[in-house]
Order: C-alpha cells, then sequence, then structure tokens
C-alpha cells in the first residue's frame, strides 16, 4: 500500500516532469526542462523513500479493545553539546572569508576540524558500546602512541614557523633584541613556575595557552607584514680553493626575498569565443 | 574472532544501541541530503546549457575537453561507489576488517578523483574570471569537489565507527550511509560529466 | 468483527532506556542545547528580531518617498530595498514556521526529539550567523545592484565586491541552514511517528510541514546553485552576468525564479495546515472531511511550482505574485480549506480564542490581496503589475502580512505549549490591531499610489501625481511603525509568559486548556525534556478525544 505521503511526492514529480517536458516542447529552453526535470527526479526519489520508509501500517486491534500506552518514539534526548555552535561559526567564518582574505578562511577551517573531530569523539563516547574502560584503552594504545608525537611536532613545527615568520618581519637589529627578549621571558617563566611551590593547573593551561596564541598571531603579524627587505652580498667566497685550482668566486643572494608579502596574480583574461 | 597484529580487544561489534534510537535515522538523512545535491548539480547544469544556448558554443577557442581524462574521472568514481556497496556487505557480514579496507580504498579513490580534477581544471586554463564559460566551469568543478571532499569525510567517519566497533550485523546502518552517499557522490559527478563532456 | 475478538500480542517492549552518563560534556545552556523546544523558542525570537530590523528598514524606504528631496537613505535607496524583501522573507516568515515546526512536530507525532538534534542545532546557529553576516554586509561598502528582488541579473562591477561578495555568501549560509533543517524535520516526519499515526492521521500543521519540507529539498538547492554563480561573477568579474552576455537574464530568473516564485505561495502552505488545526481545536469539532483538506495542503505545495509559468515573460515575474491563469488556480484549494474551515465551525460550540482573530486577519488580507489581483488588469498601471507602486501592496497583504498572520494565530494558540502560559489574550488583541492594521494600511497606501499611477523601484517621485504619491507613502510608514511596534509588544508578552511559568506552580499550567484533540496537549506545559512518559495508542487523528471516549481512559 502506497502511503498519502508518497502519493503526494509522486504526484509533484510526475507533474513536474510533464511541466518540464511541456514546457521544454513549447519554448525550446533546454535549462528550463532540465532544472525542472531535476526537481521531478527529486520529488520522485523523496516519494520512493517515503514508500521505503514502510511506517504507515497501523498494527490491528479491536476497535472494543482499551487504548494501550506506548512508549514514545525516537531516541533519549542528546547531551547538551557546544560542538554545533563551532560548526555554525565555522560556516560563517568560511563565508566571511569569502569577502575578507584567506587567513580568515583558515581560521573557519580550523573551527570546523575542530567540530567535525569534537562531534565525531562525542558521538563515538555516547555510543552504546563505548565503555570508559574502552575509552582508556584507546588513549592508551592509539591516541597517545600515535597523537603525542604527531601533535608535538605539529606544535613546534608552529611555534618555529610562527617565530621565524616574526624574525624575517623585524628589522635587523630587532630581530636581536627579539630573540634575547624571548629567551628571558621563558627563562624567566621557567624560574618562576620551577621555584613556587604550588601552581594552578588552570593558570598554567591558561599561560601556555595565551603564549601559544600570542606567538601565533605574532606569526600571522608577521607574515602579513612580509619580510624586511636584504642586501644582495656580492663577491662573497664560500669555497676556499683546493691546492692547485683556480680560486672561484660563487656570487650569491644571501636570500632573494625583496621584501613583499605574496601577491595575487591577475587573472588572465582570454577570449573564448 | 582471531587477528594477528595488534590486538586492541575491542567491544563486541554487533551489539544493538539500547536508547530506542532508531539507527536507520541516518540513511533516510543521507537520502534528503543527496536529493538535495543532486538537485544543486542540475541547476548549475541548467545554468549551463542556458549559456550554450546564447552566444557561446562549448568548448570554447583555445580549450580543449580530453575525454581521456572525463573517462578516467567517471571510472575512478564507479570504482569508489561500487566499493562503497562493498563496505556494506563486508559490514553485514561481520568483516570488520574488510569493511575497514574497503572504505579506505573508497577514501582513497575519491582522493584520486579529487587529484585529477583538480590537475584538469588547471591545465583547462579556464579561470573564474576568463568568461562566463570559466565562471561556470569553476562553479561546477568546485561544487563537485566540495561533494567529493564531503564524501571522504564520511567515509573517514564511518571508518573510525567500524574500528571501534559500533557498525555491525546487527547495527550496519552507517554502512548503509556510506553506499547510499558514495553512490550520490557518484551522480554529482555523472550529472558534470555529461554537461561537460557530453552535451558539446 | 465480534465484541469479543482476540487482541493481538502487544507490540513487543522497547529496551529500556540507557541512562546518560553521569558528567556531561558540556554544561546545558542556551548555547549548547539541542532540545527541540528550546530551539523552537529561540527561532521564533530571532525571526522576530530579524523582523524589526526589516520593519525600521522599511519605515526608513517609506519616509524616503513621503516627501520631495528627502534624502535619508540617499544612493542606499536599491540596495535597502532588497535587504528589506530579503529580511522579511528570507529572514523572517520562512524561519517563523520552520521555528513553530521545530517545536511542534515532535510533540505532534508522539516523538522524544527530533531525527537529528544537533543538526537542528547547527541549522539554527547558521541561520543566525547567516542572517547577521547579511545585515552586516551593507557596512562593508556599497553592496551591488538590487538583490534577488530585481528580475534582471546583477551585473559584475569589479570594486564593489566584498559587501556584495558577503550578502551573497550569507544567502548561501541561509539556504544551506533552512535546507538542513527541511531535511531534519522531514525524516522526522517520516520515521518518528508514534505506532498507529499513519500519514492520513498526522496533524494537520505536521503534514504541511511534510510539504514545505519537500517543497524546501527541491527548491532551496536550485537558489543556492545561483547565489554559488552570483558570488563568484561577483568575485571575478568573469561576465556570466554581463549585460553583454547571451541569456544571462535566462540564467539568472530560472535560478532565482525556481525558489523565489513557489516561496511566495509556499509560506502559504505551513499557514493552511496550522489554521487547520486551530480553527478545529476552538471549534471541539474534528476538521471536516480532514483527508480532502491534506490533499487542498498539498496541491498548494504542487501549485507553487505550477505558478512558476504563469508569466509568458518571466523577465518580470521573479519573485512577484502575477495575477495569471496558473496563479490563479493557487486560489482553488486554498479557498477550499477555507470552505472546509467554515464547514467546521459551529457558533454556538465556538469559544473566542485570540488566535482566530488572526485566522480572521489572515483571511481579510487574502481576500484583499485577490480582489486587487482580479481589478488591477482593467486599471493600466503604469509599469504594468511588476513596475508599479501597486505590487508593494500586493507583497504586502499576501506575502508577507497573511503569513504573518496566520503565524502569529499558531503562536497564540499553542503558547500555553511554547511558554508555559497562555500569552496575553489582550495584549494579543492590542498586537493584532497593531499588526494587522499596520499590513493593512501599507497595503492600501501602497495599492492607491499604484492606481494614481506611482511607479515602483524609484527612490523619489518626481513625476505624475506627485504630492499624492507622498501622502500615500506618508500613509504607508505609518502602517509600517504600527507593524514595528506590534511585533515589540509581542515579545514582551511571550517574555512575560515566559518569566511567569518559570516561577508557576504546576497546578497553574494546564496541559491541555482547549480539551484539544491533537497529542501535543497530552504533554505537560511546557513539555519535560522527553515530552512524553508515554502516549496513547493511535487510532485514529484525534488521539485525545478517543482517549477521553474512552471509559476509564487508556489503561490496557
Amino acid at each position: 500500500m502506497v502511503p498519502l505521503g508518497s502519493k503526494a511526492l509522486f504526484a509533484l514529480a510526475g507533474l513536474g516532469l510533464i511541466a518540464s517536458i511541456a514546457y521544454g516542447v513549447a519554448t525550446k529552453d533546454s535549462s528550463a526542462t532540465t532544472v525542472l526535470g531535476f526537481v521531478a527526479v527529486g520529488a520522485f526519489a523523496l516519494g520512493v523513500a517515503v514508500l521505503l520508509a514502510g511506517a504507515d501500517q497501523e498494527p490491528w486491534v479491536a476497535t472494543d479493545a482499551p487504548l494501550a500506552e506506548q512508549p514514545p518514539a525516537g531516541g533519549r534526548g542528546l547531551l547538551p553539546s557546544a560542538f554545533p555552535l563551532v560548526a555554525a561559526a565555522a560556516f560563517g567564518t568560511l563565508a566571511l572569508a569569502a569577502a575578507t582574505n584567506v587567513v580568515v578562511g583558515v581560521v573557519g577551517l580550523v573551527l570546523a576540524a575542530v567540530a567535525g573531530l569534537g562531534w565525531l569523539f562525542q558521538v563515538w563516547t555516547e555510543d552504546g558500546t563505548y565503555s570508559a574502560g574502552y575509552g582508556l584503552r584507546i588513549k592508551e594504545r592509539l591516541l597517545l602512541p600515535v597523537g603525542l608525537p604527531v601533535g608535538v611536532v605539529a606544535l613546534v613545527g608552529a611555534i618555529a614557523i610562527s617565530v621565524s615568520r616574526v624574525f624575517l618581519a623585524l628589522p635587523e637589529k630587532g630581530t636581536r633584541v627579539a630573540a634575547i627578549v624571548i629567551a628571558i621571558v621563558i627563562l624567566l617563566s621557567a624560574f618562576a613556575i620551577a621555584s613556587s611551590k604550588r601552581v594552578a593547573r588552570t593558570a598554567l593551561v591558561l599561560l601556555t595557552t595565551f603564549a601559544f596564541v600570542a606567538v601565533i598571531a605574532a606569526g600571522i603579524a608577521g607574515q602579513a607584514h612580509g619580510e624586511r627587505s636584504f642586501e644582495k652580498a656580492k663577491g662573497i667566497r664560500h669555497y676556499a680553493p683546493l691546492p692547485g685550482q683556480p680560486s672561484t668566486v660563487a656570487a650569491s643572494d644571501t636570500a632573494g626575498a625583496t621584501g613583499s608579502s605574496a601577491t595575487t596574480a591577475a587573472p588572465t583574461t582570454t577570449t573564448g569565443s | 574472532m582471531a587477528a594477528s597484529g595488534v590486538q586492541l580487544s575491542l567491544p563486541p561489534a554487533d551489539r544493538a544501541g539500547d536508547d530506542g534510537h532508531d539507527p536507520s535515522l541516518a540513511v533516510y538523512g543521507v537520502v534528503a541530503m543527496g536529493v538535495a545535491a543532486v538537485v544543486v548539480m542540475g541547476a548549475l547544469m541548467a545554468a549551463w546549457l542556458a549559456v550554450e544556448a546564447g552566444t557561446q558554443t562549448w568548448p570554447p577557442k583555445g580549450v580543449t575537453v580530453q575525454n581521456y581524462f572525463g573517462t578516467t574521472l567517471s571510472v575512478t568514481m564507479l570504482m569508489s561507489a561500487t566499493v562503497g556497496w562493498w563496505v556494506l556487505y563486508a559490514v553485514r557480514r561481520g568483516d570488520r576488517r574488510q569493511a575497514a579496507m574497503a572504505l579506505t580504498v573508497a577514501m582513497f579513490l575519491e582522493l584520486c578523483f579529487i587529484n585529477l580534477l583538480t590537475y584538469v581544471m588547471r591545465g583547462s586554463h579556464l579561470g573564474p574570471a576568463t568568461n562566463a564559460y570559466g565562471t561556470l566551469y569553476y562553479a561546477v568543478n568546485a561544487a563537485t569537489i566540495a561533494v567529493a571532499a564531503s564524501g571522504i569525510l564520511v567515509a573517514g567517519l564511518t571508518l573510525v565507527r567500524v574500528l571501534g566497533g559500533q557498525v555491525g550485523p546487527a547495527r550496519p546502518q552507517l554502512g548503509w550511509v556510506a553506499a547510499w552517499y558514495g553512490t550520490f557522490v557518484s551522480l554529482v559527478w555523472f550529472v558534470m560529466y555529461t554537461t561537460v563532456y557530453v552535451v558539446k | 468483527m465480534t465484541a469479543t475478538a482476540t487482541r493481538p500480542a502487544a507490540p513487543a517492549e522497547v529496551a529500556a532506556v540507557r541512562q546518560p552518563p553521569a558528567a556531561a560534556v558540556t554544561p546545558e545552556s542556551p548555547l549548547t542545547t539541542s532540545d527541540h523546544k528550546r530551539l523552537g523558542r529561540y527561532y521564533i525570537t530571532a525571526a522576530v528580531l530579524f523582523a524589526l530590523v526589516g520593519s525600521v528598514i522599511g519605515v526608513l524606504l517609506e519616509l524616503e518617498l513621503s516627501a520631495k528631496g528627502i534624502q535619508i537613505v540617499g544612493t542606499s535607496y536599491d540596495r535597502l530595498f532588497s535587504l528589506h524583501a530579503t529580511a522579511t522573507t528570507v529572514l523572517f516568515v520562512t524561519p517563523l514556521w520552520i521555528g513553530l515546526a521545530t517545536y511542534l512536530v515532535p510533540l505532534q507525532i508522539g516523538a522524544r526529539r527530533l531525527a537529528f538534534p544537533r543538526l537542528a542545532a547547527t541549522a539554527f546557529w547558521t541561520y543566525v550567523g547567516g542572517g547577521i553576516l547579511l545585515l552586516a554586509s551593507y557596512t562593508f561598502g556599497t553592496p551591488n545592484g538590487m538583490g534577488i528582488v530585481s528580475s534582471v541579473a546583477l551585473a559584475p562591477v569589479k570594486g564593489v565586491g566584498r559587501a556584495t561578495d558577503l550578502w551573497a555568501t550569507s544567502l548561501i549560509l541561509i539556504t544551506l541552514a533552512l535546507v538542513a533543517a527541511a531535511a531534519n524535520l522531514f525524516v522526522t516526519i517520516l520515521k518518528l511517528r508514534a505506532t498507529g499515526m499513519t500519514m492520513a492521521r498526522v496533524p494537520n500543521f505536521t503534514w504541511s510541514i511534510l510539504a514545505l519540507s519537500a517543497a524546501i529539498l527541491l527548491s532551496g538547492p536550485v537558489f543556492l546553485a545561483g547565489m554559488l554563480l552570483v558570488f563568484l561573477d561577483q568575485h571575478y568579474a568573469g561576465g556570466l552576468f554581463a549585460a553583454s552576455q547571451g541569456n544571462a537574464n535566462l540564467v539568472w530568473q530560472h535560478l532565482v525564479w525556481l525558489y523565489g516564485r513557489p516561496d511566495v505561495y509556499l509560506v502559504a502552505v505551513p499557514a493552511l495546515g496550522a489554521l487547520s488545526d486551530v480553527v478545529a481545536t476552538h471549534s471541539h469539532r474534528r476538521l471536516l472531511q480532514p483527508l480532502v483538506a491534506k490533499g487542498a495542503i498539498f496541491a498548494t505545495t504542487i501549485l507553487a511550482f505550477a505558478v512558476l509559468a504563469s508569466n509568458a515573460s518571466i523577465e518580470r515575474a521573479v519573485v512577484q505574485p502575477t495575477p495569471s491563469l496558473l496563479s490563479a488556480f493557487i486560489v482553488a484549494p486554498i479557498g477550499l480549506t477555507a470552505l472546509l474551515w467554515l464547514g467546521t465551525i459551529r457558533p454556538a460550540q465556538l469559544k473566542f480564542h485570540v488566535s482566530l482573530l488572526y485566522v480572521g486577519g489572515f483571511a481579510l488580507l487574502l481576500v484583499a490581496a485577490g480582489v486587487n489581483a482580479a481589478v488591477a488588469p482593467s486599471q493600466h498601471l503604469v509599469g504594468g503589475v511588476n513596475g508599479s507602486a501597486w505590487t508593494v501592496g500586493q507583497i504586502h497583504a499576501a506575502l508577507i502580512g497573511a503569513p504573518t498572520m496566520a503565524a502569529f494565530a499558531a503562536v497564540y494558540h499553542w503558547s500555553p505549549k511554547i511558554w508555559g502560559k497562555a500569552l496575553n489574550q489582550l495584549i494579543g488583541t492590542l498586537v493584532w490591531l497593531c499588526l494587522f492594521g499596520g499590513f493593512a494600511i501599507t497595503s492600501a497606501g501602497a495599492w492607491a499610489a499604484g492606481y494614481d499611477g506611482a511607479p515602483w523601484h524609484v527612490d523619489n517621485y518626481t513625476s505624475g501625481a506627485t504630492s499624492h504619491y507622498f501622502n500615500y507613502a506618508k500613509l504607508a510608514s505609518v502602517g509600517g511603525v504600527l507593524v514595528f511596534l506590534g511585533l515589540l509588544l509581542f515579545l514582551a508578552s511571550a517574555a512575560a509568559s515566559w518569566a511567569f511559568a518559570r516561577h508557576a506552580a504546576p497546578e497553574d499550567l494546564p496541559a491541555d486548556p482547549y480539551e484539544a484533540s491533537t497529542l501535543e496537549w497530552a504533554a505537560a506545559s511546557p513539555p519535560p525534556p522527553d515530552n512524553f512518559e508515554s502516549v496513547p495508542e493511535i487510532r485514529s487523528d484525534a488521539p485525545l478525544a478517543d482517549l477521553r471516549a474512552r471509559p476509564g481512559g487508556g489503561a490496557a
């Protein structure tokens, strides 16, 4: 027996198909025919889905039998989750990136990754087959052996690249000052943490997070600013001549960068007739 | 279930969820969103046909459409869609190893597809700023790549849950999701293939 | 069938509900909830807030036309016109219905939750984010052209890109959110109905939401494709929609049109469903010919697509209602449904409720629009029905006004369920006066201006009976202010009801104040997190009436 919903959707599909063909024949407009045709196909597919859902049968009961109680349909309500909001923020950021720049797009992609992975983790732990012991085993045998090295390399790489962008953006003397300042800050912070009797875990996490974000932000700012200009060094002898060999002068640029940030190439315009 | 190599002592894979949740909901959700994705491609195809009916013929001067690439992309997508149904077969048999392998192959094939399509896009010298066809060509390819990337994501999520023992003969619904989603991704490509390579 | 027929074995028991882990991953808050009831309330609030913004812009636009030389919005008129139109249709009317559906559909079908609760949360926040970005797009610069209101394609202008880029991408975002919400509702109605609730027995509002969801799943993606092309063309200036490009307008119209035209009529589909439930409940009777009503609702959906071809020249028929034979056909199922309402009402049994005022307002605005649609072709409007100020009146009466009346009828009817306490009826009457009066006055002003020869899409009247036009614009501004006040009053009333219900004793919040017959009234007001402890067996489209009719209630 075809459910009422299926009948309605099949009717929509049939009329859509007729409209598609009739419109195409009348106006010779293949594009309208195509789009109406696809709508008809879509309606048909939805009608088939309603048909296959197969939930339109009513169980037989005697007319005088008292009304029974049944549990409501659907699973229990889900636990609260921040990941839908993070996912929406990711979409919004990506939409904003289309009107701003690539950096905003990268932020959007990072948010999307956080939302996706976090959501997966939450669904995983909410499944009936999950248990705390199983989670611990996964953590010890998979996440830590794989995730920890990868995470550390990524973290070190991010810090190294960010710091290098800062150093490349600053003037020569500024670079030396910055390097000394960073070294002193690290030394003093480590000394303070090591010498204090008790350091609140939250404070430590907040501090390191803030420091990491500051380094990354500085790196982004440095990249946006662009590298400083480096003088082309000529006539530098890199290699001492071997006995008996003529002396050679290897003229080389120490760095070819000209101090401008990456520019987008203008789109080529070719006329396609 | 004996296995060589690292044994993670995974929990039994075929224990149905006992919270009253109906896992088949995911399948119908995929069907609904799949219909929407195919209609998007149909609309882009309609736009293409409208431009073609105007002043411009396809392909424009200086642009070559190589059927070799189109065929290779189609074969790759066909294989990926077929492998998606292999995933379902393995899940229903309770063969987690086979299901995981099939999902990995499906993801790899979709990655190859994206790689080749990107290469074809770059080689066509038909950017979004070139002309009307450039905008359309870019839109159609970008939409196809986005759908294929989402296919990799869905396969990846299914792989994680297969490995975690949350998909099995008693709960094959995610296998159905992987199979149907792979089919919709290939349908999206075939709409594009018909538009770009067949209707000339 | 004998009285001693053996009853089949009871259905297998559902396995005991597994309790969630003791510690939640994140605390429950408005930002982390996936409870459809909270999300429904948020949708309603967000939609009304966006409508407030839209109405302010509308008032400014009318004030711009109300006297010679006024420069309130200046050269931004076209862009603000588009923003006003987009905000009120895309950000208000459709999401308001989606919000009501998000709240009510699981309750009406006897389910604990939506099919995909977290997807519903994602869709809501994406809609809000997209709406904010759409409004903010104007702050990025001077956006290009008139957007989707225009029948003519949006020719790319390089250099003004950022604002137009953001406008296009935010529309993509909002459409994605609506498509995701529609998919969620579609699957929920398909799979989570209580046992015995066949499609023929679902309440009319749920049935209309099924139709609306299917229509959004089919037309929304077409609009998505169109907006993607608009974004790419505006951003890269490839010339897809340039004036010199052959068939550019055809592409524009096909893609924007397949969403814009049905949407004009699709906003009436949930109105028909909701008002059928409202009328039947307050009449204390089952709706006359319920299957016919369901057929009429789906016929409206199908005909909404059919009116795509209502005008031989689709040039000017993008988003405006256009009088023609095919668009006249759509009056038939709407009229039939109204007749069924009239047949259901028995004046002696009818108990007055403020929602019935809104039903009357819906009908009056539609009748007024219909009468004007019949009269207009004989009046030789300047610019025709799509170039005259007359169209503004038609839009405000039929496209925005009538569905708003219907939505508020639904909100007031279901307010005991939504906020725990019914919204104050006296304030509801005041809100009705403001909204109905506002829409009626705005429409009347625009119709009069149109009949007097005033054109549409102009930021200043420079020719014709300009002194009359200025007065009509002033009248329309008054209407806009009334609508704004009505919406503000509604928000205040809803907040007060919610605050009361949170501190009230349960005995002060009756579950079923109307002696209704549909399932949502079996839940407490407001419902608990899982909606129901249990639901009665469904044997008809009026399960609560069946329960009350059985001696001794529903004990097995």
